[in-house]
């Protein structure tokens, strides 16, 4: 939209800004990743890491901030690292808004705003776990990346589920993750595997 | 001012002195029982979960594991299960980091990992994941349901395997570590999220309150 042109490169330039200090911060841990498409939207992803877990079921957090509002759409790994890969989101079981019909909603037309709670949630932090309260996984069919903000994949919240995996997870070994976006071109990242 | 008048009329200053007394008297109270004190939950009534007992798994088979830990020694109980894949390994290198942190007293302290879901976790898988986390554990998997709710209910805690539309087994559970006595009582409860430096400064604390005793 030509209107919004200005902020929109504003944003950008905030995006670059981060971008920076990200790679700065990157000095610790050596595993960020950043990665910018097509002139349009900008992403800094950083600190993607995989739990090193036996074979079959793993996690992979990361954050991200998308210089446009955009929307993970979906996700995949090469099959020797996990056959299937869901977005998934860890939630108090008793919190009531579970919805079944999320489930393998994945194609068709997606609307951004699906999710919102689940972005709102997950905005605040940790839900933190209660004495004996329930905590269930489901499968979200997106999650939403409102421009300029950085949202967190993190233990115990939002995380992108590999499922099937024919092998362990090897501590220091590192894969390639594509995000689908709903507007963007798909983003792929570089996942490190770690024993934290 | 007026209530200037009121702070030094000789009646108010003796209620301020009281007052001063006894906010003094519950400061004194505060730092007698200012031994550092347990981070995790602990309940007013303690959950008794020492006549409860599940079969063995892992690394060895055997017929009953009783909740309680052995004389000077402590039992963390977890229940999860194997296709978990946030919440439970989260929790599992938690507890390894706690263990860690402690170092040589971490050899007092033992870990019981209970599968809510016995019917897909094999004792075989139960062996591999639990190794993968821990130099020492026991593989508790109940044989039926109503084992399963027994211990659940013993600890207060719950789960519930359900198969959705697609077929897709999906399993809630609560995400409690329990830390169980020599009494056969849950001393300490730590919800998800818990830090490892909390669990070892709580597992720290007990393991010096039973050498004590």
């Amino acid at each position: 939209m030509p209107t919004f042109s200005p902020p929109r490169r504003a944003v950008a330039g905030l995006a670059a800004a981060v971008l920076l200090l990200a790679s700065c911060a990157s000095d610790d841990n050596g595993d960020d990743e950043v990665d910018v498409t097509d002139g349009d939207a900008a992403f800094v992803v950083d600190d993607a890491w995989a739990r090193s877990t036996p074979a079959g079921r793993g996690a992979v957090y990361f954050q991200i901030t998308s210089s446009d509002d955009d929307a993970i759409v979906g996700a995949s790994v090469d099959s020797s690292i996990a056959a299937v890969v869901e977005l998934h989101e860890t939630v108090a079981a008793d919190d009531g808004d579970v919805d079944p019909s999320m489930d393998g909603d994945m194609d068709g037309d997606m609307d951004g705003d699906t999710n919102g709670d689940t972005n709102g949630d997950m905005a605040s932090g940790d839900d933190e776990g209660h004495g004996g309260g329930m905590m269930e996984m489901r499968e979200v069919a997106s999650i939403p990346l409102p421009a300029g903000e950085t949202v967190v994949l993190e233990p115990g919240g939002l995380h992108v589920m590999l499922l099937d995996m024919p092998e362990m997870l090897e501590i220091g070994s590192v894969f390639d993750l594509t995000l689908e976006l709903e507007t963007a071109e798909p983003l792929t990242i570089t996942v490190s595997v770690r024993d934290a | 001012m007026g209530s200037t008048d009121v702070l030094r009329s000789p009646k108010r200053l003796r209620w301020w002195a009281a007052v001063l007394g006894v906010a003094l008297g519950l400061a004194v109270v505060g730092c007698a029982s200012d031994a550092p004190e347990l981070g995790g939950i602990v309940r007013p009534q303690p959950l008794a979960v020492g006549d409860i007992s599940l079969p063995v798994a892992a690394p060895e088979a055997a017929d009953s594991f009783e909740f309680s830990a052995d004389e000077g020694r402590l039992l963390v109980v977890y229940f999860g299960y194997l296709s978990c894949p946030d919440v439970c390994p989260t929790t599992m290198v938690d507890l390894r980091g706690a263990l860690a942190e402690l170092g040589e007293a971490a050899d007092t302290v033992d870990v019981a990992f209970v599968t809510v879901d016995p019917e897909r976790d094999t004792p075989e898988q139960l062996d591999n994941y639990l190794d993968h986390f821990f130099d020492r554990y026991v593989a508790l998997r109940p044989s039926t349901v109503d084992e399963l709710r027994a211990a659940e209910e013993a600890f207060t805690a719950s789960s519930e395997i359900t198969v959705n539309g697609a077929g897709v087994v999906e399993v809630a559970h609560s995400a409690t570590t329990y830390v169980v006595g020599p009494d056969g009582t849950v001393l300490v409860e730590w919800a998800f999220g818990t830090t490892p430096e909390l669990m070892a400064d709580d597992l720290r604390l007990l393991l010096g309150d039973l050498a004590d005793s």
